[in-house]
């Protein structure tokens, strides 16, 4: 007899439906799949065969042939274990419901050889998919059933083992649907993990990043070792404003997918902080792989790219960052798939000012000055380009260490930034671009309107601290955050002062 | 361009042949328009044999004509550099007398800087804020009385005095080690540019074209030695290159000024230390430099009266930087300011020339 079963499968971030079609009829015992599967899905034989028999049902002793429709595209990972063992219950006739009723169904789970259900990758997009195709009904692992709470309009069964299903099937028991969960809800009950009120002094260098959360400039840190760059950077996610549902469910199917997702919550409710070693490779970064997984920069995507020693990284990865972070998106191609995921970061890069480290710190330091140049410049200056604030991070010294001086909490910072990322919404209203950094040339122009004295202060500047042209739109992209931080319509002088003076280390280092 | 002239450019242009050798080749004829001569060089085979070995002589037998040396300067034209010998009139009178003056000079911009009075600014490539400062201060004062600041386009404080000389309406002149048209460091290109520009000068003794390498650097500072009728270091450690340029101005009897450091600064232990062995006058200011030259009227330009204004916050933070330096958060937390009014406060003096800021955050005045 023959049955069919809905599952589905996943590109990228995009799931499709897939027909499960098995069919259990009379020859010597077989078990063949085709329609393009990969090999953990022909393993899948083995899971079935005795999930099955260790639930307690019969596996048919004949020739057993199951189809994957569409079958001309490949098809890869264990989520097809349940939809096919319900098939093969169906087609030997061990579950006896109709096949409308059967068919308002989807299933996807991989099966442990007890018969109980285990966590797949990619639920959150199948879903998604699932509802848009009108297929309210799914069953998925238990492990899964958290990343369920945030869709509305689909009832999702979460499912600990076989038998469970087949009764359900079989109408012989109820299985309660996953509870929708209001997202405001897991959000307010997160603690953040890191508060600027930890680090002491850092002045300049918390007003900088305040500046760049605002705006969502990109930031390159430099300071000797031990002056808590790193910190700075980690603590950045708490000035962050919170994600909104949309960008929410956006970052959690990147991570779904990657498989990366805290069971737990099952939505990423903290903006994401990646910080991948300096030993990443171009994949690692980028995606790729023979499966076209996301890299760092997707699973940033509306967080935090943390590119800690950054000169350490091999100059060609540090290169294919050049034009994500000028698309917001990182296409990724591979022999049988390509598939564009969202990469849409705030890069924070952190360096030494010199091999050594302690160049301009109390310590003394041992390079040469051609040592310092060349370190310097190994950051291209196309890559230069794409960072808005160079911020230099003071040397600590013990007495600031130790004095007990309270500083100002993340959450009192945050209230500036959202006000600043408040007018920004309103402005850009209406176009893709969300915050200044991303201002294209015409927004300059219509927006960074600078009065006489102002512009030619900017000249002066660039005459006086030998500013490179390409730092231009640089300052009146930070001279308008700083406005919009300030509720100020116009750009005023002294915005542009202070957004100067997080360029000025243009040339200072080689003087 | 007569024909000795002709025959130096010629002779300097063989890159196989030493210093040593050219002069000793050169010494062995009354004029060196003698290299022409046929007879006259085979007069001297055995000598120049004897300098040159088998396959120099044959290479300098086969080139030593006028059309070689027209190739040559041809050559030189096309890349737009000026040549000027030893031989010919507006060659600097002080470099020619010292014992290996360049056969021949190859610069781009204003040759007569090298008949003004000069003198060199010269110090460590890794200035502190300290260097920068006194370098800075120095620099101003000679610009002041229109003397030519000569230096080594080098990093550090060489950038400092060609920069602080130009922004200054100053004349300089840079001595480079590499061919004219290979500035090292590349950084200092630009820098390069803006000497010319503004009536600067850049001579090096190596033709154009040739590439830099490190024995250059101290041959050229007996140039910027030779050049100046005084030196000037600023900062500079104890095995800082600067001390070649010290060791040949004291061989030319040259004035060395030497600035006094911290005891505790590695950078100030070359300047301390030639101050102590009373190699170099230890100088405060530029009176303490002009007070060597009294045969020499100088005349200080005529300079608008300085009327600078300071509002009671500026005027704060440049009292606090009045004793030493202080990094933004030292300076954050002793006045009364947001970050951002600082930062913008901070933004404004740096501009208009009154602090500076130094590697680490750190912000000094400018004295």
């Amino acid at each position: 007899m023959l049955a069919k079963v809905k599952s589905f499968g996943l590109i990228g971030l995009k799931g499709y439906l897939v027909d499960v079609e098995v069919d259990v009829n009379r020859g010597l015992p077989t078990y063949d799949i085709v329609g393009l599967a990969d090999a953990s899905i022909k393993e899948s034989k083995q899971r079935v065969t005795s999930a099955i028999k260790n639930q307690g049902y019969n596996y048919p002793i004949n020739k057993i042939t199951i189809n994957l429709a569409p079958a001309d595209t490949k098809k890869e990972g264990s989520l097809y274990d349940l939809a096919i063992s319900i098939g093969i219950l169906v087609a030997s006739e061990q579950i006896g419901c109709s096949k409308e009723f059967l068919s308002q169904f989807a299933f996807v789970g991989e099966l442990s050889l007890d018969g109980s259900l285990r966590r797949i990758k990619g639920l959150l997009p199948i879903l998604i998919t699932a509802r848009d195709l009108g297929i309210t009904k799914v069953f998925v692992p238990y492990g899964n059933a958290k990343e369920a709470g945030f869709i509305e309009g689909i009832e999702v069964y979460p499912v600990k083992e076989l038998k469970q299903v087949v009764d359900f099937l079989n109408n012989q028991t109820q299985i309660e649907c996953v509870q929708t969960v209001s997202y405001e809800y897991i959000k307010s009950t997160r603690p953040s993990s890191n508060d600027f009120a930890w680090i002491k002094g850092q002045a300049s260098a918390k007003r900088a990043l305040e500046i760049s959360a605002a705006g969502g400039h990109n930031v390159l840190l430099i300071g000797p070792p031990g002056s808590g760059k790193t910190m700075l950077a980690k603590a950045f996610s708490s000035i962050l404003p919170d994600m909104t549902f949309d960008e929410a469910l956006e970052s959690t199917k990147i991570h779904s997918v990657a498989g990366t997702l805290d069971s737990n919550i099952g939505i990423l409710t903290e903006r994401p902080f990646r910080s991948p070693h300096h030993t990443a490779t171009i994949v690692a970064l980028t995606g790729g792989g023979n499966k076209a997984r996301p890299g760092e920069i997707s699973l940033a995507h509306n967080g935090v790219l943390f590119l800690d020693e950054m000169p350490e990284y091999n100059r060609h990865t540090l290169e294919s960052l050049r034009q994500p972070l000028e698309d917001g998106v990182i296409t990724v191609s591979r022999n049988a798939i390509t598939v564009e995921y969202p990469a849409n970061f705030i890069l924070i890069a952190s360096m030494n000012p010199c091999p050594c480290g302690n160049y301009g710190s109390d310590k003394p330091c041992k390079c040469s000055p051609s040592q310092i140049h060349k370190y310097l410049s190994k950051l291209s200056g196309p890559l230069m380009d794409r960072i808005d604030m160079l911020i230099e991070v003071d040397s600590v010294k013990y007495r600031e260490l130790s004095i007990d001086t309270i500083e100002e909490p993340s959450k009192d910072i945050k209230k500036r930034v959202d006000f600043a990322r408040n007018i920004q919404e309103n402005r850009y209203n209406g176009s893709n671009v969300h915050s200044n950094s991303k201002m294209t040339n015409e927004m300059i122009k219509k927006y960074c309107k600078l009065d006489k004295e102002s512009s030619e202060l900017l000249e002066l500047s660039f005459d006086k601290l030998k500013l490179t042209a390409r730092a231009y739109n640089r300052v009146l992209k930070v001279a308008r955050t700083i406005a919009d931080l300030e509720g100020s319509e116009n750009i005023t002088l002294e915005h542009l002062m202070e957004a100067i003076n997080y360029r000025s280390l243009d040339n200072k280092y080689w003087l | 361009m007569n024909l000795d002239e002709k025959a130096l450019i010629l002779l300097d242009s063989f890159d196989e042949i030493g210093y040593q050798k050219k002069n000793h080749i050169l010494e062995l004829f009354d004029k060196p328009k003698d290299l022409f001569n046929k007879t006259k060089f085979s007069s001297k085979r055995e000598q120049i044999l004897f300098i040159l070995g088998e396959e120099g002589y044959s290479k300098l037998l086969k080139f030593s004509n006028v059309e070689s040396a027209d190739r040559v300067l041809d050559f030189y034209s096309k890349k737009q550099v000026n040549v000027i010998t030893r031989l010919s009139k507006g060659y600097s009178e002080l470099l020619l007398n010292i014992d290996s003056p360049p056969l021949v000079l190859y610069y781009r911009g204003d040759i007569s800087l090298l008949s003004t009075f000069c003198i060199a600014v010269v110090g460590t490539r890794k200035p502190t804020s300290y260097g920068i400062n006194v370098t800075e201060k120095f620099t101003k004062e000679l610009v002041d009385y229109n003397i030519t600041v000569v230096s080594g386009l080098a990093y550090g404080v060489d950038s400092v005095a060609h920069n602080i000389t130009l922004d200054n309406n100053g004349k300089t002149i840079a001595v480079i080690a590499g061919g004219i048209d290979e500035i090292y460091p590349k950084t200092n290109l630009d820098l390069a540019k803006r000497i010319i520009a503004n009536g600067g000068l850049i001579v090096s003794e190596n033709r154009p074209g040739r590439k830099v390498e490190s024995y250059m650097f101290p041959i050229r500072n007996r140039i910027i030695a030779g050049l100046s009728s005084g030196v000037i270091i600023t900062e500079a450690s104890l095995k800082s290159g600067t001390m070649h340029t010290k060791n040949y101005a004291l061989d030319f009897q040259r004035e060395v000024f030497a600035v006094p450091g911290s005891i505790f600064s590695e950078s100030s232990l070359g300047t301390n230390r030639i101050i102590s062995e009373s190699n170099a006058k230890l100088v405060v200011n530029i009176d303490d430099v002009l007070d060597e030259f009294i045969y020499i009227k100088f005349k200080r330009r005529e300079m608008a009266p300085s009327n600078q204004f300071y509002s009671n916050t500026e005027q704060q933070i440049i009292d606090l930087l009045k004793d030493k330096e202080m990094s933004f958060q030292e300076i954050v937390e002793k006045v009364n300011l947001k970050t951002s009014e600082l930062n913008t406060l901070l933004t404004k003096l740096t501009l208009r020339g009154i602090i500076r800021k130094h590697a680490g955050n750190v912000y000094f005045l400018i004295k």
